[in-house]
Protein backbone atom coordinates (compact mmCIF):
# COMPACT_ATOMS: atom_id res chain seq x y z
CA UNK A 1 0.00 0.00 0.00
CA UNK A 2 1.00 3.28 -0.81
CA UNK A 3 2.47 5.23 2.54
CA UNK A 4 3.07 9.08 1.83
CA UNK A 5 5.77 10.87 2.75
CA UNK A 6 5.58 14.29 4.27
CA UNK A 7 7.85 17.14 4.60
CA UNK A 8 7.47 19.24 7.63
CA UNK A 9 9.11 22.42 8.31
CA UNK A 10 7.89 23.42 11.56
CA UNK A 11 8.66 26.52 13.47
CA UNK A 12 10.89 26.08 16.46
CA UNK A 13 8.59 28.46 18.75
CA UNK A 14 4.84 27.51 17.63
CA UNK A 15 4.40 24.18 15.28
CA UNK A 16 7.73 22.22 16.76
CA UNK A 17 7.00 22.99 19.80
CA UNK A 18 3.38 21.44 19.62
CA UNK A 19 4.72 18.59 17.98
CA UNK A 20 6.90 17.93 21.45
CA UNK A 21 3.71 18.05 23.10
CA UNK A 22 1.95 15.96 21.26
CA UNK A 23 4.69 13.54 22.12
CA UNK A 24 5.03 14.55 25.80
CA UNK A 25 0.89 14.07 25.83
CA UNK A 26 1.05 10.43 23.95
CA UNK A 27 -1.32 11.48 21.30
CA UNK A 28 0.00 9.59 18.31
CA UNK A 29 0.25 10.88 14.80
CA UNK A 30 1.20 9.61 11.62
CA UNK A 31 4.78 8.56 11.13
CA UNK A 32 4.43 9.82 6.99
CA UNK A 33 5.34 13.29 8.61
CA UNK A 34 9.30 13.79 8.54
CA UNK A 35 9.79 17.11 10.78
CA UNK A 36 12.19 19.64 10.42
CA UNK A 37 12.57 21.78 12.64
CA UNK A 38 13.14 25.57 11.20
CA UNK A 39 13.89 28.97 13.63
CA UNK A 40 10.83 30.43 11.83
CA UNK A 41 8.12 29.62 9.11
CA UNK A 42 9.23 32.49 7.78
CA UNK A 43 12.85 31.03 6.98
CA UNK A 44 11.40 28.76 4.28
CA UNK A 45 12.35 29.68 1.16
CA UNK A 46 10.39 28.00 -1.77
CA UNK A 47 13.45 26.37 -2.92
CA UNK A 48 13.55 24.03 -0.17
CA UNK A 49 9.97 22.95 -0.75
CA UNK A 50 10.47 22.24 -4.27
CA UNK A 51 13.37 20.45 -3.16
CA UNK A 52 11.49 18.34 -0.89
CA UNK A 53 8.88 17.69 -3.76
CA UNK A 54 12.35 16.70 -6.00
CA UNK A 55 13.49 14.59 -3.23
CA UNK A 56 10.54 12.25 -2.94
CA UNK A 57 8.03 14.19 -0.71
CA UNK A 58 4.73 13.36 -1.79
CA UNK A 59 3.19 16.80 0.52
CA UNK A 60 5.16 19.51 2.06
CA UNK A 61 3.49 21.27 4.96
CA UNK A 62 4.74 24.77 6.92
CA UNK A 63 3.52 24.94 10.18
CA UNK A 64 4.12 28.40 12.21
CA UNK A 65 2.73 30.48 14.96
CA UNK A 66 -0.75 31.98 14.44
CA UNK A 67 -0.57 35.83 12.64
CA UNK A 68 0.07 37.95 15.50
CA UNK A 69 2.08 35.17 17.66
CA UNK A 70 5.12 35.14 15.84
CA UNK A 71 8.36 34.88 18.18
CA UNK A 72 10.12 37.36 15.40
CA UNK A 73 7.07 39.37 15.30
CA UNK A 74 6.44 39.02 11.15
CA UNK A 75 7.84 35.75 10.11
CA UNK A 76 4.89 34.22 9.45
CA UNK A 77 3.06 36.48 7.48
CA UNK A 78 6.08 37.11 4.95
CA UNK A 79 5.82 32.54 5.13
CA UNK A 80 2.25 33.28 3.82
CA UNK A 81 3.15 35.43 1.35
CA UNK A 82 5.96 33.14 0.01
CA UNK A 83 3.87 30.02 -0.05
CA UNK A 84 0.76 32.25 -2.12
CA UNK A 85 3.89 33.15 -4.55
CA UNK A 86 5.17 29.32 -4.30
CA UNK A 87 1.53 28.42 -5.25
CA UNK A 88 0.78 30.64 -7.91
CA UNK A 89 3.97 29.47 -9.76
CA UNK A 90 2.88 25.70 -9.49
CA UNK A 91 -0.48 27.14 -10.13
CA UNK A 92 0.36 28.35 -13.42
CA UNK A 93 2.63 25.15 -14.60
CA UNK A 94 0.12 22.95 -13.50
CA UNK A 95 1.88 21.51 -10.64
CA UNK A 96 0.14 20.15 -7.58
CA UNK A 97 -0.01 22.98 -5.68
CA UNK A 98 -2.68 21.17 -3.21
CA UNK A 99 0.41 19.41 -1.98
CA UNK A 100 1.76 22.40 0.11
CA UNK A 101 0.27 23.30 3.22
CA UNK A 102 0.40 26.17 5.25
CA UNK A 103 -0.71 25.91 8.76
CA UNK A 104 -0.56 27.73 11.83
CA UNK A 105 -0.04 25.62 14.65
CA UNK A 106 0.58 27.75 18.34
CA UNK A 107 2.83 25.75 21.01
CA UNK A 108 -0.06 24.70 23.14
CA UNK A 109 -1.79 22.89 20.43
CA UNK A 110 -0.55 19.33 20.59
CA UNK A 111 -4.22 17.85 19.83
CA UNK A 112 -4.05 20.68 16.33
CA UNK A 113 -0.59 19.37 15.67
CA UNK A 114 -1.97 15.76 15.67
CA UNK A 115 -5.00 16.03 14.30
CA UNK A 116 -3.58 18.23 11.27
CA UNK A 117 -1.01 15.46 10.22
CA UNK A 118 -4.02 12.85 10.20
CA UNK A 119 -5.71 14.93 7.89
CA UNK A 120 -2.79 15.68 5.27
CA UNK A 121 -1.68 12.30 5.52
CA UNK A 122 -4.75 10.79 4.81
CA UNK A 123 -5.30 13.75 2.20
CA UNK A 124 -2.14 12.71 0.62
CA UNK A 125 -2.85 8.77 0.73
CA UNK A 126 -6.29 9.85 -1.36
CA UNK A 127 -4.38 11.47 -3.86
CA UNK A 128 -1.45 9.00 -4.99
CA UNK A 129 2.62 9.25 -5.16
CA UNK A 130 3.57 12.89 -5.67
CA UNK A 131 4.96 14.88 -8.80
CA UNK A 132 8.54 12.96 -8.97
CA UNK A 133 7.12 9.64 -8.04
CA UNK A 134 9.70 7.19 -10.29
CA UNK A 135 10.62 10.27 -12.46
CA UNK A 136 14.70 9.98 -13.17
CA UNK A 137 14.69 13.60 -14.54
CA UNK A 138 14.07 16.99 -12.75
CA UNK B 1 19.58 62.29 -30.54
CA UNK B 2 22.79 62.72 -30.71
CA UNK B 3 22.64 66.13 -31.05
CA UNK B 4 20.93 66.48 -27.35
CA UNK B 5 23.40 64.59 -25.86
CA UNK B 6 26.39 66.46 -27.35
CA UNK B 7 24.44 69.50 -26.13
CA UNK B 8 24.18 68.32 -22.58
CA UNK B 9 27.97 67.74 -22.26
CA UNK B 10 28.87 71.11 -24.16
CA UNK B 11 26.54 72.88 -22.14
CA UNK B 12 27.32 71.18 -18.72
CA UNK B 13 24.12 70.02 -18.06
CA UNK B 14 25.56 66.67 -17.46
CA UNK B 15 29.20 65.69 -16.86
CA UNK B 16 29.12 61.97 -18.66
CA UNK B 17 26.44 60.17 -20.67
CA UNK B 18 25.75 56.73 -20.86
CA UNK B 19 24.66 55.24 -24.29
CA UNK B 20 24.94 52.55 -26.71
CA UNK B 21 27.92 53.13 -29.36
CA UNK B 22 30.17 51.93 -31.81
CA UNK B 23 32.69 49.28 -29.59
CA UNK B 24 35.88 49.09 -31.52
CA UNK B 25 35.95 45.58 -32.20
CA UNK B 26 32.39 44.64 -33.34
CA UNK B 27 29.52 45.35 -34.81
CA UNK B 28 27.03 44.96 -31.76
CA UNK B 29 26.73 48.39 -30.52
CA UNK B 30 27.49 48.26 -26.32
CA UNK B 31 26.60 50.70 -23.55
CA UNK B 32 29.67 53.50 -23.72
CA UNK B 33 30.73 56.05 -20.44
CA UNK B 34 31.34 58.97 -22.32
CA UNK B 35 33.03 62.47 -20.70
CA UNK B 36 34.58 63.21 -24.35
CA UNK B 37 31.57 64.95 -26.36
CA UNK B 38 33.68 64.19 -29.23
CA UNK B 39 32.72 60.57 -28.61
CA UNK B 40 28.60 61.42 -28.83
CA UNK B 41 29.58 60.46 -32.80
CA UNK B 42 30.11 57.03 -31.90
CA UNK B 43 26.87 56.53 -29.94
CA UNK B 44 24.51 54.79 -31.49
CA UNK B 45 21.28 55.56 -29.48
CA UNK B 46 18.21 53.54 -31.17
CA UNK B 47 20.58 50.76 -31.79
CA UNK B 48 17.51 47.77 -32.30
CA UNK B 49 19.83 45.26 -30.52
CA UNK B 50 20.11 44.74 -26.38
CA UNK B 51 23.38 42.32 -25.86
CA UNK B 52 22.87 43.17 -22.34
CA UNK B 53 20.28 45.54 -19.82
CA UNK B 54 21.10 48.89 -19.67
CA UNK B 55 19.73 48.66 -16.03
CA UNK B 56 22.89 46.45 -14.98
CA UNK B 57 25.15 48.97 -16.21
CA UNK B 58 23.18 52.07 -14.48
CA UNK B 59 23.26 49.65 -11.22
CA UNK B 60 27.56 49.12 -11.61
CA UNK B 61 27.40 53.22 -11.73
CA UNK B 62 25.17 53.92 -9.19
CA UNK B 63 24.71 50.81 -6.34
CA UNK B 64 27.81 51.80 -4.01
CA UNK B 65 27.33 55.60 -4.23
CA UNK B 66 25.16 57.91 -6.18
CA UNK B 67 27.38 59.64 -9.08
CA UNK B 68 28.68 63.30 -7.89
CA UNK B 69 27.88 64.87 -11.07
CA UNK B 70 24.65 64.18 -13.54
CA UNK B 71 25.23 61.39 -15.94
CA UNK B 72 22.59 61.08 -18.65
CA UNK B 73 21.68 58.01 -19.79
CA UNK B 74 19.52 56.55 -22.97
CA UNK B 75 17.58 53.50 -21.95
CA UNK B 76 14.96 51.31 -23.86
CA UNK B 77 11.67 51.01 -21.91
CA UNK B 78 12.27 47.48 -20.89
CA UNK B 79 15.88 48.22 -19.35
CA UNK B 80 13.76 51.20 -17.38
CA UNK B 81 11.49 49.35 -16.08
CA UNK B 82 14.28 47.15 -14.49
CA UNK B 83 16.12 49.51 -13.35
CA UNK B 84 13.31 51.03 -11.48
CA UNK B 85 12.85 47.86 -9.74
CA UNK B 86 16.85 47.53 -9.15
CA UNK B 87 16.06 50.97 -7.57
CA UNK B 88 13.50 49.31 -5.16
CA UNK B 89 15.80 46.11 -3.75
CA UNK B 90 18.79 49.63 -3.44
CA UNK B 91 20.69 48.43 -6.42
CA UNK B 92 20.64 51.07 -7.86
CA UNK B 93 20.15 54.95 -7.52
CA UNK B 94 18.35 57.67 -9.61
CA UNK B 95 19.57 60.31 -8.21
CA UNK B 96 22.33 62.89 -10.42
CA UNK B 97 21.30 60.85 -13.16
CA UNK B 98 18.96 62.39 -16.72
CA UNK B 99 16.88 59.20 -17.71
CA UNK B 100 16.54 59.60 -21.52
CA UNK B 101 14.32 56.57 -23.01
CA UNK B 102 12.45 56.62 -26.07
CA UNK B 103 9.24 54.80 -27.66
CA UNK B 104 11.24 51.56 -28.58
CA UNK B 105 9.97 49.74 -31.75
CA UNK B 106 11.49 46.60 -30.83
CA UNK B 107 15.16 45.28 -31.08
CA UNK B 108 17.06 42.21 -32.96
CA UNK B 109 18.84 39.44 -31.61
CA UNK B 110 22.70 39.77 -31.98
CA UNK B 111 22.34 37.19 -34.87
CA UNK B 112 19.99 38.88 -36.58
CA UNK B 113 21.44 42.44 -36.00
CA UNK B 114 24.72 41.48 -37.62
CA UNK B 115 22.77 39.86 -40.12
CA UNK B 116 20.66 43.01 -41.37
CA UNK B 117 24.29 45.40 -40.60
CA UNK B 118 26.11 42.95 -42.58
CA UNK B 119 23.35 42.73 -45.83
CA UNK B 120 23.77 47.01 -45.91
CA UNK B 121 20.27 47.46 -44.45
CA UNK B 122 18.73 49.95 -42.10
CA UNK B 123 18.08 48.22 -38.94
CA UNK B 124 16.39 50.78 -37.09
CA UNK B 125 13.44 50.88 -40.12
CA UNK B 126 13.18 47.34 -40.53
CA UNK B 127 12.44 47.06 -36.27
CA UNK B 128 9.96 49.86 -37.03
CA UNK B 129 8.27 47.84 -39.82
CA UNK B 130 8.17 45.20 -37.00
CA UNK B 131 10.43 43.17 -39.31
CA UNK B 132 12.49 40.24 -37.93
CA UNK B 133 12.90 41.75 -34.25
CA UNK B 134 12.68 39.52 -31.48
CA UNK B 135 9.26 37.74 -30.47
CA UNK B 136 9.42 39.36 -26.94
CA UNK B 137 9.45 43.00 -28.53
CA UNK B 138 6.61 42.33 -30.82
CA UNK B 139 4.46 41.20 -27.59
CA UNK B 140 5.70 44.06 -25.75
CA UNK B 141 3.43 45.15 -23.01
CA UNK B 142 5.19 48.41 -22.60
CA UNK B 143 6.50 49.96 -26.15
CA UNK B 144 6.67 53.13 -24.10
CA UNK B 145 8.67 54.71 -21.57
CA UNK B 146 5.84 54.74 -18.56
CA UNK B 147 7.24 56.43 -15.98
CA UNK B 148 10.52 57.83 -14.05
CA UNK B 149 12.05 59.45 -17.34
CA UNK B 150 12.90 63.09 -17.98
CA UNK B 151 12.89 63.19 -21.51
CA UNK B 152 11.81 60.57 -24.00
CA UNK B 153 11.83 60.35 -28.11
CA UNK B 154 9.14 59.33 -30.01
CA UNK B 155 10.19 58.36 -33.89
CA UNK B 156 6.31 58.75 -34.86
CA UNK B 157 6.57 62.46 -33.97
CA UNK B 158 10.15 62.84 -34.68
CA UNK B 159 10.87 65.19 -31.71
CA UNK B 160 10.97 65.17 -27.74
CA UNK B 161 8.38 65.32 -24.75
CA UNK B 162 9.29 65.74 -20.98
CA UNK B 163 9.02 63.45 -18.17
CA UNK B 164 9.92 65.72 -15.75
CA UNK B 165 10.77 69.64 -15.03
CA UNK B 166 14.46 68.62 -15.47
CA UNK B 167 13.95 66.94 -18.87
CA UNK B 168 11.98 69.99 -19.33
CA UNK B 169 14.32 72.79 -18.54
CA UNK B 170 17.37 70.73 -19.79
CA UNK B 171 15.26 70.54 -23.46
CA UNK B 172 14.66 73.78 -23.63
CA UNK B 173 18.25 75.19 -22.61
CA UNK B 174 19.08 73.52 -25.48
CA UNK B 175 16.80 74.85 -27.55
CA UNK B 176 15.14 71.70 -28.41
CA UNK B 177 10.82 71.98 -29.18
CA UNK B 178 9.27 70.09 -26.41
CA UNK B 179 5.89 68.30 -27.87
CA UNK B 180 3.47 66.57 -26.19
CA UNK B 181 3.17 63.05 -26.15
CA UNK B 182 0.59 61.51 -28.62
CA UNK B 183 -1.02 59.23 -26.08
CA UNK B 184 -3.61 58.06 -28.73
CA UNK B 185 -0.42 56.69 -30.66
CA UNK B 186 0.80 55.11 -27.99
CA UNK B 187 -2.16 53.20 -26.67
CA UNK B 188 -2.94 51.96 -30.25
CA UNK B 189 0.74 50.68 -30.63
CA UNK B 190 0.59 48.88 -27.48
CA UNK B 191 -2.64 47.46 -27.82
CA UNK B 192 -1.40 45.69 -30.99
CA UNK B 193 1.65 44.08 -29.09
CA UNK B 194 -0.37 43.32 -26.47
CA UNK B 195 -3.00 41.39 -28.65
CA UNK B 196 0.04 39.87 -30.18
CA UNK B 197 1.47 38.71 -27.12
CA UNK B 198 -1.88 36.84 -25.77
CA UNK B 199 -1.77 34.57 -28.68
CA UNK B 200 1.87 33.88 -27.71
CA UNK B 201 0.34 33.10 -24.01
CA UNK B 202 -2.01 31.40 -25.21
CA UNK B 203 -0.36 28.92 -26.80
CA UNK B 204 2.73 29.37 -23.97
CA UNK B 205 0.15 27.89 -21.61
CA UNK B 206 -0.66 24.98 -23.04
CA UNK B 207 3.02 24.26 -23.99
CA UNK B 208 4.47 24.73 -19.89
CA UNK B 209 1.32 22.87 -18.32
CA UNK B 210 2.00 19.99 -16.29
CA UNK B 211 4.80 17.98 -15.27
CA UNK B 212 5.11 16.11 -18.24
CA UNK B 213 4.91 19.74 -21.10
CA UNK B 214 7.23 22.01 -18.85
CA UNK B 215 10.14 19.40 -18.78
CA UNK B 216 9.76 18.69 -22.80
CA UNK B 217 9.90 22.96 -23.11
CA UNK B 218 12.71 23.16 -20.70
CA UNK B 219 14.37 19.54 -21.89
CA UNK B 220 17.38 20.82 -24.03
CA UNK B 221 18.65 22.94 -21.11
CA UNK B 222 22.37 22.65 -19.91
CA UNK B 223 22.07 24.01 -16.67
CA UNK B 224 24.25 26.66 -17.44
CA UNK B 225 22.25 29.54 -15.93
CA UNK B 226 23.05 32.21 -18.43
CA UNK B 227 19.61 33.22 -18.10
CA UNK B 228 19.79 34.41 -14.43
CA UNK B 229 23.39 35.89 -15.34
CA UNK B 230 21.88 38.05 -18.51
CA UNK B 231 18.79 39.11 -16.30
CA UNK B 232 18.56 42.29 -15.25
CA UNK B 233 16.34 41.45 -12.05
CA UNK B 234 18.61 38.61 -10.38
CA UNK B 235 21.05 41.21 -8.76
CA UNK B 236 21.96 38.52 -5.81
CA UNK B 237 26.04 38.10 -5.55
CA UNK B 238 25.75 34.90 -4.66
CA UNK B 239 23.02 33.05 -6.28
CA UNK B 240 20.80 30.52 -4.27
CA UNK B 241 20.65 28.40 -7.01
CA UNK B 242 24.31 27.96 -7.10
CA UNK B 243 25.29 27.81 -3.41
CA UNK B 244 26.98 24.75 -2.30
CA UNK B 245 23.47 24.38 -0.05
CA UNK B 246 21.73 22.17 -2.66
CA UNK B 247 24.93 20.22 -3.74
CA UNK B 248 24.54 16.38 -3.71
CA UNK B 249 26.58 13.89 -1.64
CA UNK B 250 26.99 10.85 -4.36
CA UNK B 251 25.29 8.56 -2.39
CA UNK B 252 22.37 10.50 -3.16
CA UNK B 253 22.95 8.90 -6.74
CA UNK B 254 23.01 5.51 -5.91
CA UNK B 255 19.81 5.99 -3.98
CA UNK B 256 18.33 7.47 -6.95
CA UNK B 257 20.02 4.79 -8.80
CA UNK B 258 18.49 2.19 -6.70
CA UNK B 259 14.67 3.62 -6.91
CA UNK B 260 14.84 4.73 -10.03
CA UNK B 261 17.01 3.02 -12.22
CA UNK B 262 19.21 6.13 -13.08
CA UNK B 263 18.80 9.94 -12.97
CA UNK B 264 19.19 12.57 -15.80
CA UNK B 265 22.62 14.55 -15.67
CA UNK B 266 22.77 17.68 -14.81
CA UNK B 267 20.12 17.29 -12.27
CA UNK B 268 17.98 20.23 -11.11
CA UNK B 269 16.84 21.86 -14.24
CA UNK B 270 13.12 21.84 -12.74
CA UNK B 271 14.70 23.14 -9.35
CA UNK B 272 16.16 25.90 -11.04
CA UNK B 273 13.89 27.31 -13.14
CA UNK B 274 10.73 27.10 -10.99
CA UNK B 275 12.60 27.73 -8.17
CA UNK B 276 14.02 30.77 -9.88
CA UNK B 277 10.77 31.91 -10.86
CA UNK B 278 9.44 31.94 -7.18
CA UNK B 279 12.70 34.57 -6.80
CA UNK B 280 12.18 37.14 -9.58
CA UNK B 281 8.90 36.50 -11.30
CA UNK B 282 7.19 39.69 -9.10
CA UNK B 283 10.16 41.72 -10.55
CA UNK B 284 9.86 40.36 -14.15
CA UNK B 285 9.39 42.67 -16.81
CA UNK B 286 9.79 40.69 -20.09
CA UNK B 287 12.99 41.92 -21.51
CA UNK B 288 13.59 38.81 -22.91
CA UNK B 289 17.65 38.59 -22.04
CA UNK B 290 16.66 35.33 -20.69
CA UNK B 291 16.36 33.80 -23.73
CA UNK B 292 18.89 35.79 -25.76
CA UNK B 293 21.35 34.11 -23.58
CA UNK B 294 20.22 30.85 -23.97
CA UNK B 295 22.65 28.78 -25.65
CA UNK B 296 20.14 26.25 -26.11
CA UNK B 297 17.27 28.26 -27.89
CA UNK B 298 14.68 27.59 -25.18
CA UNK B 299 12.31 30.37 -25.61
CA UNK B 300 12.60 31.20 -22.03
CA UNK B 301 10.95 34.58 -22.07
CA UNK B 302 7.40 33.34 -22.62
CA UNK B 303 7.58 30.54 -20.40
CA UNK B 304 8.89 33.63 -17.57
CA UNK B 305 6.73 36.10 -18.80
CA UNK B 306 3.36 33.86 -18.32
CA UNK B 307 4.03 32.37 -14.78
CA UNK B 308 5.36 36.26 -14.10
CA UNK B 309 2.31 37.83 -15.15
CA UNK B 310 0.17 35.33 -13.17
CA UNK B 311 2.20 35.91 -9.83
CA UNK B 312 2.31 40.14 -10.39
CA UNK B 313 -1.36 39.55 -10.55
CA UNK B 314 -1.66 37.33 -7.84
CA UNK B 315 -0.18 40.36 -5.74
CA UNK B 316 -1.95 42.90 -7.77
CA UNK B 317 1.94 44.19 -8.57
CA UNK B 318 3.40 45.51 -12.09
CA UNK B 319 6.96 45.66 -11.72
CA UNK B 320 8.90 48.79 -13.27
CA UNK B 321 6.33 51.55 -13.15
CA UNK B 322 6.43 53.17 -10.35
CA UNK B 323 8.66 53.71 -7.46
CA UNK B 324 5.75 54.16 -4.83
CA UNK B 325 4.83 49.92 -5.98
CA UNK B 326 6.05 47.66 -2.79
CA UNK B 327 7.69 44.60 -4.27
CA UNK B 328 5.50 42.09 -2.68
CA UNK B 329 7.70 39.79 -1.04
CA UNK B 330 9.37 42.71 1.18
CA UNK B 331 6.14 43.52 2.39
CA UNK B 332 2.63 42.05 4.11
CA UNK B 333 -0.27 42.64 5.61
CA UNK B 334 -1.32 41.24 8.73
CA UNK B 335 -5.05 40.36 7.22
CA UNK B 336 -4.90 38.98 3.75
CA UNK B 337 -4.48 35.70 1.98
CA UNK B 338 -7.35 34.27 3.73
CA UNK B 339 -7.63 30.79 1.67
CA UNK B 340 -3.96 30.26 3.68
CA UNK B 341 -5.26 31.11 6.94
Amino acid sequence: MFEPKIVGFFCNWCTSAAADLAGTSRIQYPVNVRPIRVWCSGTVDPAYIIRAFIEGADAVVVGGCHPGDCHYISGNYKARRRIKLLKEVFKSLGLPEDRVYLRWISASEGKKFADTMHEITEETRKKGPGPFAGKREW
Amino acid sequence: MKELLKGLLEKNIVAAVLVPAKTTYGKVPFPLFIKNPELVEDADPFAPVMPVSMATQVSKLTRLASPDEPVAVVMKPCELRALVELVKFRQAGLENLLIISFECPGVFTIEDYINVVEKGENPIELAKAKDGIRRACRGCLYPYPYAHFDIAYSFAQDGFYAGTEKGRNALESLGIEVKERDEEAIRKETEERRKFWEEVRKKTREEVYGLENLMSFLSRCVGCHNCKDLCPICYCKECFWESPVFDYRPDSFFDWGNKKGGVRMPTDIFFYHVGRLTHMSLSCVGCGLCEDACPQDIELQRLFLHVALNTQAAFEYTPGLSLEDVPPLTTFKEEEIPELG
